[in-house]
Parts: C-alpha cells; structure tokens; sequence
C-alpha cells in the first residue's frame, strides 16, 4: 500500500490543504515547528484506523490532557474530517473520513469513484478499512510503520514498555497489549486466588475445602438414610406390637393349651440355646486363651490398611484385567515399536530438543559453509587484485611489510604534507590568475585612459575654434555693423566662456594620470597583495617540499616525488589489504563458529554410532532428516496405536497407584513394627500375607472376644448366673407340663382341638400375661419416640442437606473445571509463546541480518535473542551488548539507531507480504551527523526500494546538508513534500 | 337434541411435589447446568411454602367452586424429602372440604407404600391426625373402582404407583374396571403419555434414551372408555384427544414452579363433564392459575452488543416474555458472544434491584474469535491449538461417552466445554489482562 495524497478538510490547525506523496521514494516534509507535520503524521494513520477511544474515553479527558480525537478537532468550526487517496490492493482507493460522525467512505478511483465501503466492513459493519489494507491492527501499525517523535531514544516502539515486552506482546497479539508472559502470569495468579465471595483462595484449597463439605453432607445424608430405615423398622414393629395389643383377653381354653405348648417348646428352645451358649462360651474361652499372644493391632490402622488392602486388589484385578486386553494391541505396537528402533540405528534416543538442535546444526552449518565458501572465493579475488593472480603469501607480506613500513615513519603527515602542497599550489595557481587579471586590468584602464584623452583633445579643439571664431565675430560686428551690436557682447561672452570650457576640457589631455586615478590605485594595491601572497604561499610549499624530502629519504626513496608515487600505490592497496585482512577474519570467524557445531554435531555423530562420518552441514541435514522420518513414523505408529497406548498409560499409571499403594501400606505398617518388602512382587505378595494373618488374628481374637460379650447379652444374663438361670427354666418347664398334665385332665381332647386361626385372632390377639404386655407397652411407646424423633431430625435437615450437596457438587465441579481449564490455558501460553518467539526470533535475525550488512554501522551483530530481547555486538568484539545495556548504558544516538534498526526488522517482517508506508515524525534527532547520513542513505538505498517513506523534520539546514552529501540517483529518490491549497 | 342429564363438577391438579429439591445434580443436555439456576437458600425456603400455599389455595377454589371432587392423578409430594408439617397441613386443607371427596392416586415420586405418609398408620406413629373420610386413596398398584359417595353415576378408576411395581409396564393395556353403573367413570393415575409433546423434546435431547415410565398411547386410552382420565407425572399440561379432537383426558401439569424447568404460569384444572340422555359426555376443561408468581426464563443474546446496548437487550427480552417485574423469580440466561470488554452479568447483576427476584446466569463469551488474527502471532497458533484439543476431546467424549474426569492432569480426558473455557480464559488474560472465572464463587 502507498498514500498518494493526504487532503485535510478540517484537521487540527489545517483546513483545505493537501500534501502529494510519492511511491518508493522517500518523501521529505522539512519545516519549521508548528508546520503542522505531526499533524500530518496523526492524519495518515487515523484517516486509516480512525482514533481509539476505548483507550481513553470522553470522560475521562482532562483540562491538560485530551483524548486524540478531541486534541485534532478543528478550532476554526470547520468540518472535522480528512481523505486521503491510497493505492492498494491494486486499486486506487479514495479514503474519506468523518471524524465528528466517526463514519467513513471509501471510493473506488478505477471506477468511476464509485463507493465501495461496503468491502471494508466487517460482517458486523465495524470498521475494518485500516486492517484490510494494512493486514494490521491499529495498535500494531502504530508499534511497527509508525515512528513518533522521541519513540527510538527510548523505545523501539511506541508506547511506554520496554523492547522485549513490546516485541514479545507484537509476537504475541495482533493488538500488542500484552504479552504472553504477562497472560501465564494472570492465570497463575487466577488459580492461586479464585475469586470466592469476597474472599480469594487458591484453586486446589477450595476444591480440598469443598471436598470435605461434599464428604460431610454425604455422611450427614447417609446417616439420615440409616434414620430414615430405622423409622421404617420401627415402624414395622410398632405395627405388630399394635396388633398384638389390639386383642383382648377371652381366649380358648385350647388356644391356653397350645400356647403353654408353645410356652414349653419356647422354654426348651430357650434351655437349649442357654446350653448351647454355655458351650460355646467355653470354646470361645479356650480359644482366646491361645489367641492372647498375638500382639493387639491398633485400631485405628486396620481400618486405613483394610481400605489400603482393598484398593491394592483393585488395582491389581484391573492391572490384571487392563494387561489381559491391551496385550495383543500391546504386542503389536512392541514389535512395531521394537522394529523402528532397530531400524532407526539410534535415532530414537534423540529427544525433541535433540532433534530440534540438529535441525539446527543442519540450517546454521549449511549457512556458514556456504558463507566460507563466499568468503574464500571473495579473499581470493581480493588477492588477485592485490597482487596480481599467482600472488604467493610471501609477496602478500612483502607489500604488507612496505605498507608497514610506510606507516611506522608518518604517512599520514606525508599525506597531509602533500595535501597542503597541493591546495597551497592550487592557491598560488589561483593567486597568478588573480596577478595576471589585475594587470589585464591595469592595461585595460590605460588605454580607456588613452582613449578619454583624445576625446577630450578633439572636443577641446572644436570648441576652442569655435570660442575664437565667436569672440573674433564680436568684435567685427562692433566694429563693421552697428545695427547689429547689440549682438556683439553675448557672442563676445559665449566665446569667452567657450574657451573657458576648452581650457577645462584641454587638462586631462595635458595630465593623463588624474583620470581613473581610484581605480588604477585599487588596481595596484591588489597586485601588491597577491604579489606578496605568493610570495609567502611559495615559502611555504617550499618548506613543506623540504620536508617531503626529508620523509621520502627517511622511508629509503630518492626523492619526493618517488614517495608521492608510493603513497599513491599505498592507498590502493591499502584498501584492498583492508578488505583481504577483514576477509580473513570473517573467515577464521566463520570457521570457528563451524568449529563449534562440528563439535556439537560429533555428539551426534557418536549418538548414531557413526564416529568416522565427515562432520559436514550435508552429513548434519541428512541426519536432521533421518531424524524427521523417524519422529514422523514414531508419530504415525504411536497415532495408529493410540488407544493402546492411552490404555497402556492407563496402566502405567494403575502401577504407579499401586507402588503408591504398597508405599503407603509400607509406612502404615512401620507405625506397629512390622515392614513390608517392596522389593519384589513375590516379597510383598509375603507381606501381605503376613499383614492379613495378623490383622485376621487379631480380627479373629476381637470377634471371638465380641461373640463373648455377644453371647452374654444373647443369654440376657451374665455368663457366671448363666447355670442357675438354665435350673430355673428347667424348674419352669417341669411347672408347665404340670399344667398341660392339669389341662388335659380337666379338658380331655383338649390337645386335639384346633386353636383359634390367626384371621379369627387378628386385633385381637391379647399377650399371655401383663409383663408382656407392659413390656410391648414400653417398646411402643419408645418405638413411637423413635419414629417422631428421627422423622423430626430428617424433616428439619434432610432436604437442606440434599440440596446443599447439588449445590456443593456443582461449585466443585465448577472449581475443577476453572482449575484444569486455567491450567490449560496457563500451560498451553507458556509452551506456544515460547515456541512462537524462537520462530519470531529466527525470522527476525535473517531480516536483521541482511539490513545490518547494508546499513554499514559499528555493529557486527544486531539480532533479537530467543526472549525477544535485543542483543548487539560490536565490531572485533566477543562480548554481546545485553538489552538492559542498550537501555542503560549506550549514548542516547546509539540506543536511537539499534532501536530504529530494530523497528525496521519488525516493520519489514509484518509487512513482507504487503508492503506498507513507513511513517517517521522526526526520526534520529539524537543521531550524529555521520550516523544520520548513514541511517538516511539506508532509508533511500534500502528502505524505499520496498517502502514508501514519509518522513517529518524541522532540521532544514541537516537536510539541505544531506542533499548535498548525496550523488545524484540518491538525490533522485529524495522528494521534498509541501502542502498547498486543495 | 338431547337433553343435559348429568353434570360433574372437578378440580384437578398434580405433580405439586412438595418439599422436593429446589436443586438438581449433575449438568443437563446442553451443559447448561441447572444449579447455575438454583435459587439461594433463603428464596426456596419462601419459595416451597409458596407452593405449599398454592396447594392450600387449590382446595379453597375448590371449596368455592363447589365442585363434586378433588382429583390428585400422582404428584402431590417427594416421599423421600416431605416433612410431617407439610403432610399436616394438607390433611387439615382437605378435612376443610367436608364431604367433598378427594382422589389421590401416588404417583411416581410420591408412591405409595404400608410406612408412607399416605397410610394412617404412619401418620399415628408419627403423632399426625388421619387423613379426613372424603379422601380416598388409591393403594393398590392394580387400577380399582370406587364409587362417588354422593354420585351414584360418577366413578373414579385408579392405581397408585407403589414401590416394587415394575415402572415400564403398559397400564393400559388390558381393560380398567370401570363400575357398570356409573355413567362417568373417570380415570385418575400417573403414567406417560408417548405422544406429548415433553417427552418427544426430551427424546430428542437425550443421548441415552430412558424407559418411559408406565407408558400409554392415546389410542391405548380411548379403548378404555373412560369419560374423562385425569393423569398426572409429566410437569406439562396437555389436553390428550384422539385423532377426531375428542378429549379424552389431560395432564395439567405442575401446580406450581419450583425450579427454572417448571416455567411460565403453571395451572389447576377446573373441569366440568356433562352427561346428555344418550350417554354422551361433553366435558369442559378451564386452567386457573393458583401461585402468586411464576419462574421465568428469559434468554437473552448479546451478540456483538456493548454495555450500554445489553441494558436496553435485556429490559426489551424481559418485556416480550411476559414476565411480571414485581412478582416473577426471573433467570436471566445470557448467551452469545458480546464484544471484548464488555460485562453482561454485571450488567444484569446491576438490575437486580427492578426486579421482585433476579438470577443472572452467564454463558456468553467474549467475541475474540470473529476478529482477524495474525497467523503469525502465539494469540492465533494458542486459539488453533485450543480448538484442535477441543475437537479432540468432543470426538473422544462421543466415542466413549466419557465425562470431564477432571483429574486435574492439564489435557487429560478433559471435555471440549473445559476447553472452550481455558481458549477464552487464556485470551482474556492475554487481551484484557483480567480473567473472569465462571461459575465459581
């Protein structure tokens, strides 16, 4: 793209003016302050992108400070806006822009003006006219095309940040607001202060915190749902105890029967159960007794080791489970994997940053060897030159000797000695030409002298004839005719004064010297003065001649002018001594650094298990590809058996849990004494063994003490009462078949009678004797306590508690969900910056490399560093000037052009696919006058043979200088811009 | 022309659950998760007694309007969370009907079983009166008739859903004691109708179908011959016709809204059914709104809107969706993408206090993605890779039906909606240097 012309309807201070551009020149607008050229300069790029004013809103304008909108509004009224014709995109393009509407048109020149804004809309319809022709943001254009005043003394670009965080934010977004660093910095601290309420916690606390509210509500819940079925037990029991209570006492004497039948039978099963208990509890004594050696196990640890023991045997079963499917899809990838390794010779113990670095080698040794080779076939042309084709080394050194030899005794006064000759001789020269034209001069005025002389002789003659003739008639006429003397006496005055005027006229012709007399005398004092001019001038070139002399015969030449032929022949090949000596310093450079990454390549080399390989780029690329081959199978084998893989690290990962597992099962069982060998699978497989024998002791010897205590509360008596009571239901039972005996007697056939059915009975059934039924009474009444209590608890708490734990499972869903989604974000940043900086980095330093050799500066090496920070190196030095030295320690004029060289280096990498206007308002003000030469002559001889440049400066006198410094197809891409009327 | 011989006057309404969650678990189909919704605590508490009044409001209606029943086809509370109050204070509502005769049949979440709070028996243990003589509930999971107390014409056939009764089974499938003498027999049960319309939508929003529970088609209805069938436990009213328009039942859905799924006004049905000389029967369904307030959800896109514009968004959204300012719980779902910069929940958050009750739940993103990238800047390789692992992560979540595992394992088995948070997460730190966590806190 290029600005064709620039028209100011109503602009700042400017209304109705426009200013011409032109194409790949640069285009110069020289003039004194408050011209309104940065006015110009705003105007380019806000006809493009328009004024942000999200940057700074209305509001917040302030009596000193107002918004870049409002600063350019016109004072005169006039219409607030500005066109400007551009082409690009192989259009001509008309641009017109409404500042006070913020609305703009566009015009499409080739056609017939027609309007075309329609195309630089977006689907929305913002504004988009700057970023489609420019491919950049605003702010992006602003940082890289557009150089303020003051931005390169301290700044590369504009803004207020440093070098490598506006590189970096321009590497990193199209709107170079911040950088990715800054980005990872905002996500750390996001998840290490999660906005929670109006506190901040870190991600993993809150997740842990509401974690442990999760496992709270669901105890709370479980206990509720333990509440809820001990109501429906009780329930379920108090329904039968009411129908228990529900019958009344009439009974049948048969039903009497049956039920001290059921009495007996209910006696002897009791007799037998107590029996039956006493056993056991002396087999249940015995036993403990020869448990009670084995030492008691904690606990609290049975539980955690249970819990251990059981996710162990997960584990293991899915291990097993996992290996069993995955080992088919698992041999395969083995043998395919095993089978690529084998082939690869090595190549697959190469890492990524390996393969990267070889990569590397391959690229950089390629470009320095082909440099060497450049550089040995410039040092042999230079040779030539210097000493012809066949020159030998020794003849090299011979002329270099003589060189030497030339500057050790003063050839830079010879050289001085015979500049001063020359320009006195040229003097004296110029002072002859000087002598001989004042004597031109002299001669000239004498013979104008000569000439006035016999004018004024000739006048003199006619008029004093004349005079006579008149006096003479006088007095004739006096005398002859009296008529006529009244005439008399006035021609006896014209003759008299006639001759008075003869006389007058008749002395130069008598004395010569009194005409020109002034200029004769300025004449000669001239002469005199070159005269002694020369004289002094020629002195002086003898003095100096003298000492020539003396130098040639100092240095073994006759005469001076043998050295004046020697100091010619001197700086010929000085020059091209220089040249060659600079030559072979590169070269020794370049084979150095080769040196180094044959060095690093070895490492290689010997990797793959080809130490005799020729350590060349060629050997390197060939190796970078091997490389890449197999990183591509590896890739394809390892995409092909994906999900043999996602499960094989599934497995993996099973494994590490269950190391976990054992370690932890490990330090456990260290707390009672016991230790459990990792070593092996068999040893801890023994382990396990041994835990589970002491644990199931143990728990042996808890249950049996439990089933003690259970069986004295089984027998409802003590264990030691346990006999007497087995005598009283022995007593009883005897009691109750007396009774049937009695039954039978009083009621015969009793026995046979059927009892009263269940149905007949049903609510009615009334409880053998009042203990019973005060007993049922009580367990009611406490039912009933049981069931009103409970149900009480879980109406007040249960729904709460169940929609608390919706609720805490969806913030912690959520808080897992930030977490990981942070992570990601945080993680993913950081790898691509990085990656994106290198790439930058690589791009950057080829343009910059490439610029640097043209601009001819003291610098062997500009280049950004992988950070993006900007990095120089001097000439003929090792050490790197570090960004925070530029920033710190250079001169204000250095750190001006490093910054300016790098914003080119950007501005060129952005714009290499679409070439844009480089805008400049006041550049390199801080520059010496040889730095600005040099900078401007890149400018002219690089910068606007691919852009169009429009620079702004109020240094008329610099720039007439640097007119005159340049040759003239220099001078012919310099265009001096002014506005005029629209 | 036949003459109006019989007229039945009813009160229907079902699917009240009270005392159920005002929360649900787990996301929904869209991943617009639900507990975005749940109100706060204090507003469900206020909230369920609101429900509990519309139900006490419903048996005064029906005291006012004298009707001949109350019918309840499933729904009436969540056995799990009801409380004894609650219980209570109906029995007290429906004992002030006095003769009017109440149906209940339990339905799915109110099911009836020998400990439940439907059972007499409980409600002694648990120190409560019994249910009054003009309730009749239906025990049993096989339909039974039972007879109008004071109708000898009107009969109701009904079910209840008890705990071990197999949920798939086609109720109506075999033929519904009807009593022969009466010549309206109206059905009163909970089950599934196919063909309405929420469960269709539902069938096509899931991925993993459910069984319908107790399911019937309209034509499995009609054979049955019920004048009238009152049906309970889907939350949409629906009127159920047959292919000619004949009606021939309804659900008429929740009572009243608890949670941003009961949405809109929510209604009782207050029908009448007329009976001619030759057996026909007209009957005449009319909605009556019961609650003093409805949940509203209004979505609201702000696509490409800035702040000044989302205000005037959201107050003409609110305005077209009917909802009362003063007496609506009103959702504000926000969606779309707005431009950088931009706050719409604060927006939203800030216009709480026009409104009787606001919820503002923000889905929107920022609207990076529709501006133009440098293809050479980290901003456009980071969104390439986001979208590549999103892709990624939906495609492995369809193959396996995998969920966000969450392991906390940057990039393990995460869902494509975690990364879409961490894409735009990543450019609001890069663009506006601010991150705004969603749903947290």
């Amino acid at each position: 793209m290029w600005v064709e012309r620039v028209e100011l309807t109503g602009y700042g201070g400017i209304q109705g003016e426009s200013v011409l551009f032109a194409q790949e020149k640069l285009n110069l607008m020289v003039e004194p302050n408050e011209y309104g050229k940065s006015t110009m300069a705003t105007a380019i790029w806000s006809i493009l992108f328009d004024f942000n004013d999200e940057k700074q809103a209305v509001g917040q304008e302030t009596v000193d400070h107002l918004s870049q909108r409002e600063a350019r509004r016109p004072k005169s009224g006039a219409t607030y806006s500005a066109r400007m014709d551009v082409s690009a995109l192989d259009r001509r393009l008309t641009i017109v822009r409404d500042f006070q509407s913020k609305t703009f048109q566009v015009f499409d020149r080739d056609r017939n003006n027609v309007e075309v804004t329609h195309q630089f809309k977006s689907a929305s319809g913002e504004d988009e006219i700057g970023l489609k022709l420019t491919g950049m943001t605003r702010e992006l254009f602003l940082s890289t095309c557009f150089v303020g005043q003051r931005e390169l003394d301290e700044h590369a670009f504009g803004g207020a940040q440093d070098l490598a965080t506006l590189v970096q934010g321009i590497a990193d977004s199209a709107s170079p607001s911040g950088t990715s660093a800054q980005a990872v910095r905002i996500l750390g601290d996001t998840l290490n202060q999660l906005p929670v309420g109006n506190r901040k916690v870190k991600a993993d606390n809150l997740i842990r915190d509401l974690e442990l509210v999760r496992q709270d509500l669901l105890n709370k819940i479980r206990a509720f749902e333990r509440d809820r079925q001990d109501v429906a037990a009780s329930f379920d029991r108090l329904m039968i105890i009411n129908r228990v209570l529900s019958g009344d006492s009439s009974r049948f004497k048969a039903t009497e029967y049956q039920n001290l039948k059921f009495q007996l039978n209910d006696a002897q099963g009791r007799l037998n159960k107590l029996r039956e208990i006493l056993n056991r509890h002396k087999e249940v004594s015995l036993r403990i007794s020869q448990l009670s050696a084995v030492e008691a196990f904690p606990p609290d640890l049975k539980r955690p080791i249970e819990d251990l023991l059981e996710r162990r045997a997960h584990k293991a079963g899915e291990i097993e489970r996992i290996t069993l499917e995955l080992s088919p899809q698992q041999g395969l990838y083995e043998e395919k994997k095993a089978s690529l390794i084998s082939r690869s010779k090595g190549l697959d113990t190469f890492s990524l940053d390996e393969i990267q670095q070889v990569a590397s080698i391959a690229g950089t040794m390629s470009v320095i060897e082909e440099e060497i080779n450049d550089l040995k076939a410039r040092r042999k042309s230079e040779r030539e030159k210097l000493a012809g084709a066949e020159a030998s080394e020794a003849e090299i050194d011979e002329v270099r000797k003589s060189m030497q030899s030339l500057e050790a005794e003063g050839i830079e006064n010879a050289r001085s000695y015979n500049s001063l000759i020359l320009a006195f001789q040229d003097q004296i020269t110029n002072g002859e030409r000087a002598l001989h034209q004042s004597r031109a001069k002299h001669k000239e005025f004498e013979i104008k002298r000569k000439q006035e002389g016999e004018k004024k002789r000739n006048l003199a003659i006619v008029l004093g004839l004349t005079s006579i003739i008149m006096a003479v008639l006088a007095v004739v006429l006096m005398i002859t005719v009296k008529q006529a003397a009244f005439i008399a006496p006035v021609l006896l005055l014209l003759g008299i004064l006639g001759m008075a005027g003869t006389a007058f006229i008749a002395v130069p012709v008598f004395k010569p010297e009194v005409m020109y007399a002034s200029d004769f005398q300025s004449i000669e004092a001239d002469k005199l003065r070159i005269i002694n001019d020369l004289e002094e001038k020629h002195n002086t070139v003898g003095a100096l001649e003298l000492k020539l002399d003396t130098l040639a015969r100092k240095v073994g030449l006759a005469a001076r002018a043998d050295l004046l032929t020697r100091l010619d022949q001197y700086a010929v090949q000085a020059s091209k001594l220089k040249e060659l000596d600079l030559i072979d310093q590169l070269l020794d450079q370049k084979q150095a650094t080769l040196s180094k990454f044959k060095a690093d390549l070895t490492v290689f080399v010997n990797k793959v298990g080809k130490p005799n390989a020729q350590l060349t780029a060629n050997t390197a690329k060939q190796l970078s590809q091997g490389l890449s081959a197999y990183t591509e199978e590896a890739k394809t084998l390892e995409q092909t058996f994906q999900d043999a893989n996602s499960t094989s690290r599934k497995l993996s990962q099973l494994k590490e849990e269950l190391d976990d597992t054992d370690q932890a099962l490990g330090n456990i069982l260290q707390k009672v004494g016991m230790e459990l060998d990792l070593s092996s699978a068999d040893a801890i497989a023994r382990g396990l063994d041994e835990i589970s024998e002491r644990i199931n002791s143990h728990s042996a010897y808890s249950k049996l003490a439990d089933e003690l205590s259970s069986l004295e509360n089984e027998s409802g008596t003590p264990i030691a009462e346990l006999p007497t009571v087995v005598k009283g239901l022995e007593d009883y039972q005897t009691r109750v078949i007396q009774q049937l005996d009695a039954l039978r007697s009083q009621f015969p056939g009793v026995e046979a009678m059927p009892p009263v059915s269940e149905e007949e009975t049903e609510g009615e059934e009334a409880p053998q004797d009042l203990a019973k039924v005060e007993g049922l009474k009580e367990e009611r009444e406490e039912l009933l306590q049981r069931v009103r209590t409970l149900s009480g608890n879980c109406d007040e708490q249960y729904l709460t508690c169940l929609e608390e734990l919706d609720l805490t499972e969806f913030k912690l869903h959520s808080a897992k969900r930030a977490k990981v989604a942070l992570e990601i974000a945080r993680d993913s940043l950081k790898r691509l910056s990085g990656e994106n900086y290198i790439d930058w980095a690589t791009n950057l330093n080829n343009i910059g490399k490439e610029m640097l050799s043209k601009l001819g500066l003291d610098y062997e090496e500009v280049r950004f560093d992988p950070e993006l920070r900007l990095v120089a190196r001097r000439k003929n030095q090792k050490e790197d000037i570090s960004s925070a030295e530029i920033m710190n320690q250079l001169s204000i004029g250095t750190k001006e052009q490093l910054h300016w060289l790098a914003r080119m280096i950007v501005a060129r990498f952005l714009s290499r696919q679409n070439s844009l206007p480089i805008i400049m308002d006041e550049p390199f003000s801080e520059a010496d006058d040889d730095r600005f030469l040099k900078m401007m002559r890149f400018l002219i001889n690089v910068i606007a043979k691919e852009h169009q440049i429009i620079l702004f400066s109020c240094h008329q006198q610099r720039h007439s200088w640097l007119r005159s410094q340049l040759d003239d197809p220099e001078k012919g891409r310099l265009l001096f811009c002014r506005r005029s009327k629209s | 022309m036949t003459e109006t011989v019989g007229k039945f006057k009813f009160l229907q309404f079902s699917d009240v659950l009270l005392d159920s969650k005002l929360t649900h678990a787990g996301m929904n189909n869209t991943n617009l998760t639900h507990n975005n919704f749940a109100l706060p605590r204090e507003e469900r508490s206020e909230r369920a007694r609101e429900i509990l009044e519309a139900t006490i409001n419903a048996f005064s209606l029906a005291k006012s309007e004298k009707v001949d029943a109350v019918i309840i086809p499933g729904g009436l509370w969540d056995n799990v969370t009801v409380t004894g109050f609650t219980v209570n204070t109906l029995i007290e509502a429906v004992a002030s009907l006095g003769d009017i005769p109440v149906y209940i049949a339990p339905g799915h979440r109110d099911f009836y079983t020998r400990s439940c709070l439907y059972t007499n028996d409980m409600l002694s243990a648990r120190g409560y009166r019994h249910w009054p003589a003009n309730v009749h509930i239906f025990t049993s999971e096989h339909f039974a008739a039972v007879a109008h107390p004071h109708r000898n014409d009107v009969a109701f056939v009904g079910r209840a859903f008890s705990k071990a009764s197999r949920r798939t089974e086609r109720i109506l499938s075999g033929k519904l004691p009807k009593l022969a003498t009466a010549k309206i027999n109206i059905g009163v049960f909970a089950g599934t109708l196919e063909s309405h319309p929420s469960v269709i939508a539902d069938a096509s929003r899931q991925q993993v179908q459910k069984p319908l529970v107790y399911p019937f088609s309209e034509s499995e209805l009609a054979n049955q011959g019920l004048t009238y069938a009152a049906v309970g436990n889907i939350k949409e009213a629906y009127q159920i016709t047959t292919a000619d328009e004949k009606l021939l039942g309804a659900y008429a859905g929740c009572l009243a809204g608890g949670t941003f799924d009961e949405l809109g006004p929510r209604y009782a049905i207050l029908g009448e059914v007329e009976i001619d000389s030759s057996g026909n029967s007209v009957v005449n369904l009319l909605p009556r709104e019961l609650d003093v307030r409805r949940m509203m959800l209004v979505t609201v896109d702000v696509s490409g809107l800035g702040d000044e514009d989302i205000h005037d968004e959201i107050l003409v959204n609110i305005e077209e969706s009917g909802a009362r300012t003063d007496c609506d719980i009103i959702a504000i779902n926000l969606e779309g993408r707005h431009k950088p910069g931009a706050n719409p929940k604060q927006i939203a958050d800030q216009m709480a206090g026009e409104f009787y009750h606001l919820l503002v739940v923000d889905n929107t993103r920022a609207d990076y993605l529709a501006e133009r990238f440098d293809q050479r800047t980290t901003e456009w390789k980071y969104i390439e890779a986001m979208l590549e692992m999103k892709t990624k992560a939906e495609r492995a979540k369809n193959q396996e039906l995998g969920g966000d595992s969450l392991t906390g394992i940057p990039g393990a088995d995460v869902s494509g909606k975690t990364v879409e948070d961490a894409l735009y997460y990543g450019l609001d730190a890069l663009r506006t240097k601010k991150v705004i966590v969603k749903n947290v806190g």
